[in-house]
């Protein structure tokens, strides 16, 4: 099953999606904050990052940009969460390296498309 | 005395003593006779009493009886029988035989005769003899009184002259030597020898012994020619035997006047018959006695009418004869009745008098005359009657009515204008062109703090804070020939800056010289102020509803999410009383989601920070998405949802999100209005000008929507009224975001409706939406509208012509030519672009570009610079200009007279908008300008040919309705108030024809419409424009406007009910 890191500092957001994920069947890992999201996913090897872009101490594009700069972590897909639903955001997101992007709050059968397209992608790339 | 020499000298010739005796029995004369017989001297004898006559000769006891008591008593007595003894003569018989006499100015005379009867023999027949004397001489002495005043000839039976009298001598210059006992033939040389007189003489008098007024015309050699008329009577003169009295009456003057009247009579009549002038002749008492030809015809009645039988009164205005005789009453002092006196008062005391009268005519109707009276006098000046000429006064009168009515318009329109001036709540001013003050108002006054006087006639930059400005203000006018929203901050005399905004153009005199500056100042330091606190104030708001919205949507977002996760759960674990509340709990969280997500996204739009998130996706798989939205909605007013979509219809790349809202919000909308019946959505693939679309159809048959709801449906925060929110909630925003999404992605959203015939909403989407697609696309763009002919409507043809898509884009940045004209040849302009001022200025004149964008901040000429040049030249001064500034200097960019105002960077979006408006349709939709000013026509022409339209005119409603049916123009532009037939009558001529009905018209006017011309206009007419108080220039503007607004893919403006476009808007 594949395993999931989300980083997401609203405890309720994290609450809800993680349950969420899990009962569809994903290993969630969670992390609070931007610095410990990229201790997990260095430590637990997701099989792909949900990356909220306002986090607190690193937020989530300077976090996304560190994590595809070091070859551990950079071959792990990065999907971008944000309020903030504008094209500037998401193209932000894209230049510091994510994936995908998605707006909150979150249509889960949408994420949920966008997820599998990207563990797919990396599934076929191994 | 002629009589008493003359009655002398008759008396003399009585052979008979006679005594003449006064009353006082004093001796007046004798006759020669008396002083023969008595011998006795006249010395002796007159003036004496007769008793003391000849020492006491004549004192006789009888004769004193006969006098005193005989005589007194009967004024004859005759053959009185007087015996005396005369000294002298002896003893005497005398008979006396006396008469009373009438002797002129000398009283009444006793004549006494006597006779001496001494001789018997000749007793009676001296008796009788002297008794016929006495009787010729009473009738002599009668007839001589009768005829005295004139000369007198007596002549005997043979024609000698027996005597004359002193008239005679004095008239004809003879001597009594040389005229008595002459023939009379032989008078004066021959001078009466006269052939006519001979006639009279020899033939008439024999037959007949009185004949009168014989004429006799002759030329005395010393007197001259002379006019005589003769009356001659026959007499017994005594023992004289006949005598023949001829007077002679010298007419010659009066005949002379008589020719002369004769002369004139002629030139007289000629004027008496004149029909120019009435002339009515009345005798003295005002009977009219001659009425001419000129007064029959002007007054209507025949002469035989009124011809002794009224007076001139009588035809006159009563009213104006008794004014008349009152003022002639004050005038004169004496009363005067109102009648033919007061007509002719003044001319019979001698006064020129010509007066208006007015006559009234045999049918009633009155004729004003002027009438000159005269009195008419007779030889001896007496007044014989009046003469009233008239002349025609009707034109005059008519003349001076209309003078006195154009005068009365003339001081009305000065009074109007003054008033207009000083009811203004502007500070109004003229100054010259130098600038000098030349009027002020009252507001004025209350401005500066000055009075009118003081103001007068000083400088205009005098008051301001800024003089040069103010002087440059001037300049601007006068190089412009306008000036609009120019402010100045006044200076008042006691210091109080008030901010004024001006709007001035320059003014002529009629004929068409400079006459300097009219000024209006408005107060703006209000609006200033409340313009900084509006911008704060929506500052404020966008920035709290964006605030607001973030901080909303985070717990909602929670309780979404939890809500959707029980509800999985409870349907998991089959729980469905519990799954049936979550998804209630889901559907509500939901709504608030969307009412908030309105609310952000209006604060977005207006922040300019709405963008597209374009992505591909299923069109069947969010239809379905969508529908499972609704239907909760659709069912809660038992209403049955249909949805028509093919599962072929495949994918489509647009923004989804926006997608999905806009047909949420008509699904919702639909849903709402619509009770127990039928919401439906229809889903298709068009393809459109080689391009393919997905049309969403939402049709209902709900309550659906007026006219007027129509034009307000997709404002912002507007519900079709306030009662709509109330009672079917809402936030109002729906349409209006969905419309801008819509068009956002390319399409757009049209509805059709009709109250109780429910709507159907057409949201049409490019299947493949671009990133570059302009936010509100006026072009190309599909157009389905509730009252232009689709065939008709522009936007599915093929590329723009030549004209009227040129823009001129002048900028020294290379790199934003080339964005601006990619973006704009985009757009479907064709774009030339200039380096530099002059380049622009070159390719302007030659290109008459539909708009021109100007960056400010050049070298060398900068754009401020190029403007001013752009606007100082007639040519190129109506192209719009587009200022493109990194600096909001707005102000001074209108001011200058620049179109429209962007600060860098460029909003592409907005610019493409703007110049949307100056562009035409294609193909080229044909206007009619119905308007009977031919300057304005003129402009307009210019204005939208150089736009691209096709242009016809018509100076009324007439030749346009000719116009109409010759060539069918698409669009129509009428102004109300024209001559033959107005824009009422024809619109109404419009609306009646079932084929000329749906022609749109907007009318432009500077009538202030009252709700009856709306009513007339109601149904017909599709704008109204107010050009009052607009320059041309401002009314060209919104001509531009409204016809943008025409050419836009929107239907919101396109009702069929009037649309009020305020001219400040």
């Amino acid at each position: 099953m594949a395993k999931i890191l989300l980083v997401e500092d609203n405890e309720m957001n994290r609450d809800m999606l993680s349950r969420r994920l899990a009962r569809r069947g994903y290993d969630v890992v969670i992390a609070v904050d931007g610095e410990s999201g990229l201790a997990l996913a260095s430590t637990e090897s997701p099989d792909l990052i949900l990356m909220d872009m306002s986090l607190p101490l690193l937020d989530g594009w300077e976090a996304s940009r560190r994590l595809k700069a070091e070859p551990a972590t950079q071959h792990i897909p990065v999907i971008a969460l944000t309020a903030h639903a504008m094209s500037s955001d998401r193209d932000k997101a894209i230049d510091a390296g994510c994936d995908d992007y998605d707006t909150k709050p979150v249509e889960l059968d949408r994420l949920l498309q966008k997820m599998e397209a990207l563990l797919a992608a990396s599934h076929k790339a191994y | 005395m002629p009589l008493e020499t003359y009655s002398q000298d008759i008396v003399d010739t009585v052979r008979e003593p006679l005594l003449m005796l006064d009353s006082t029995l004093l001796v007046h004369s004798a006759n020669l006779a008396f002083y023969q017989t008595f011998k006795v001297t006249p010395e002796e004898t007159e003036h004496h009493l007769i008793y003391e006559l000849g020492n006491g000769q004549w004192d006789i006891p009888d004769l004193r009886t006969l006098l005193e008591d005989v005589v007194l008593k009967s004024l004859v007595f005759n053959d009185f029988e007087l015996v005396h003894t005369f000294p002298v003569i002896g003893r005497r018989v005398m008979l006396l035989n006396a008469r009373k006499l009438k002797a002129g100015n000398h009283g009444e005379l006793l004549v006494l005769a006597m006779e001496d009867v001494t001789q018997r023999r000749f007793a009676e027949e001296g008796v009788a003899r002297a008794a016929e004397d006495l009787e010729a001489i009473e009738t002599f002495s009668q007839n001589i009184v009768d005829t005295v005043r004139e000369p007198l000839l007596m002549l005997d039976t043979t024609l000698r002259v027996h005597s004359a009298n002193r008239a005679f001598y004095q008239t004809f210059h003879v001597s009594k030597e040389e005229t008595e006992n002459r023939l009379i033939y032989e008078l004066g040389n021959g001078q009466w020898d006269i052939p006519a007189l001979r006639t009279l003489l020899e033939d008439i008098v024999p037959k007949s012994s009185v004949f009168s007024d014989f004429e006799l015309e002759h030329t005395f050699p010393i007197i001259g020619r002379r006019v005589m008329l003769l009356n001659a009577r026959q007499l017994k003169a005594g023992n004289h035997g006949e005598l023949l009295v001829l007077a002679m009456e010298d007419v010659t003057a009066s005949k002379q006047a008589e020719e002369e009247l004769l002369h004139a009579g002629a030139l007289q009549s000629a004027i008496f018959n004149s029909a120019n002038f009435s002339r009515i002749a009345t005798d003295e008492k005002g009977v009219i006695q001659i009425f001419n030809v000129g007064a029959e015809r002007m007054l209507g009645y025949t002469a035989a009418e009124v011809m002794n039988k009224i007076t001139p009164a009588d035809i006159s205005d009563p009213q104006e004869v008794i004014t008349r005789a009152k003022a002639l009453s004050a005038e004169l002092g004496t009363t005067i009745t109102p009648g033919f006196e007061a007509l002719v008062f003044k001319a019979s005391r001698g006064i020129e008098d010509i007066y208006e009268l007015t006559y009234i005519r045999k049918d009633g109707s009155r004729f004003p005359a002027i009438v000159s009276v005269t009195a008419l006098r007779d030889a001896q000046g007496g007044i014989i009657g009046y003469l009233l000429i008239g002349t025609d006064n009707t034109a005059r009168k008519q003349v001076e009515a209309e003078r006195m009515l154009l005068d009365q318009r003339v001081r009305d329109q000065q009074f109007y204008t003054r008033s207009l001036i000083e009811s203004n709540i502007d500070a109004l001013m003229t100054t010259d062109p130098r600038g000098i003050i030349t009027d002020v108002n009252k507001q004025m006054e209350a401005l500066t703090g000055c009075t009118r006087d003081e103001l007068i006639g000083a400088p205009f930059k005098d008051y301001f804070t800024d003089p040069e400005r103010a002087e440059a203000g001037i300049k601007l006018v006068l190089g412009e020939g306008k000036l609009t929203d120019y402010e100045l901050t006044a200076r008042a005399r006691d210091g109080k800056e008030t901010v004024v905004s001006y709007n001035a153009s320059i003014f002529h005199d009629r004929d068409r010289k400079l006459q300097g500056v009219f000024a209006a100042a408005r107060d703006v330091t209000e609006r200033k102020r409340y313009e900084q606190s509006l911008k704060q104030a929506n500052q404020a708001k966008s920035s709290f509803l964006a605030n607001m919205s973030h901080e909303l949507r985070t717990p909602l977002n929670a309780i979404l999410g939890y809500s959707e996760m029980l509800h999985e759960e409870a349907v998991e674990r089959k729980l469905d009383a519990f799954s049936t509340d979550l998804a209630k709990i889901g559907t509500a969280g939901r709504h608030l989601l969307s009412l908030i997500n309105d609310i952000l996204d209006l604060s977005k739009i207006e922040e300019g920070k709405m963008e597209l998130y374009l992505e591909t996706f299923s069109v069947p798989r969010l239809i379905e998405e969508v529908v499972e939205t609704i239907r909760p909605l659709v069912n809660a007013n038992a209403n049955t949802l249909h949805v028509k979509c093919p599962s072929d219809l495949g994918t489509m790349h647009a923004d989804v999100t926006k997608t999905r809202q806009s047909l949420f919000n008509l699904l919702s909308n639909a849903a709402k209005f619509t009770d127990k019946g039928d919401v439906t959505l229809e889903v298709s693939r068009e393809t459109m000008e080689d391009r393919e679309w997905i049309w969403f159809r939402v049709s209902d048959t709900g309550i659906g929507l007026s006219a007027e709801q129509l034009v307000k449906l997709f404002q912002t925060f507007s519900q079709a009224d306030a009662s709509t929110t109330r009672k079917f909630g809402g936030s109002g925003l729906g349409l209006s975001l969905t419309r801008r999404f819509c068009q956002m992605m390319g399409g757009d959203v049209t509805v059709k409706s009709e109250p109780g015939e429910g709507s159907t909403f057409i949201i049409k989407v490019p299947a493949t939406v671009s990133d570059l697609e302009p936010s509100e696309p006026e072009w190309p763009v599909p157009l389905e509208t509730p009252i232009v002919d689709t065939k008709r409507a522009p936007g599915i043809t093929g590329g723009l012509p030549e004209s009227g898509r040129s823009v001129l884009v002048i900028d020294d940045d290379p790199t934003q030519r080339d964005l601006m004209s990619r973006f704009l040849k985009n757009e479907g302009f064709t774009v030339e672009t200039a380096r530099n001022g002059d380049e622009g200025l070159r390719l302007a004149r030659r290109l008459m570009p539909v708009a021109i964008t100007l960056d400010v901040m050049m070298p060398g000429m900068d754009g401020w610079t190029v403007l001013a040049l752009l606007k100082a030249d007639p040519t190129v001064c109506n192209i719009p200009v587009v200022m493109l500034t990194m600096m909001d200097d707005r102000k001074r960019g209108f001011a200058m007279g620049a179109a429209n105002y962007m600060t860098k960077p460029v909003d592409r979006k907005s610019l493409a908008q703007i110049l949307a408006k100056y562009r035409c349709p294609n193909p080229p939709w044909s206007v009619l300008v119905v308007e009977d000013d031919a300057d304005t026509r003129e402009l307009m022409r210019t204005m939208l040919e150089r736009a691209g339209w096709g242009v016809s005119e018509a100076e009324n409603g007439r030749v346009a309705l000719e116009r109409v049916a010759a060539n069918r123009p698409t669009l129509i532009l009428l102004d109300l108030i024209m001559p033959e037939m107005d824009g009422f009558e024809f619109a109404v001529e419009m609306h009646l024809s079932a084929e000329m009905r749906s022609i749109p018209m907007i009318v432009l006017t500077a009538k202030d419409l009252t709700t009856e011309d709306l009513i007339r206009l109601d149904g017909s007419v599709h704008s109204i424009l107010d050009k009052r108080g607009c320059s041309r220039e401002e009314l060209m503007g919104q001509v531009r406007d409204v016809l943008a607004d025409w050419t836009e893919p929107s239907t919101a403006k396109r009702t069929e009910r009037i649309l009020m476009v305020d001219s400040n808007g």
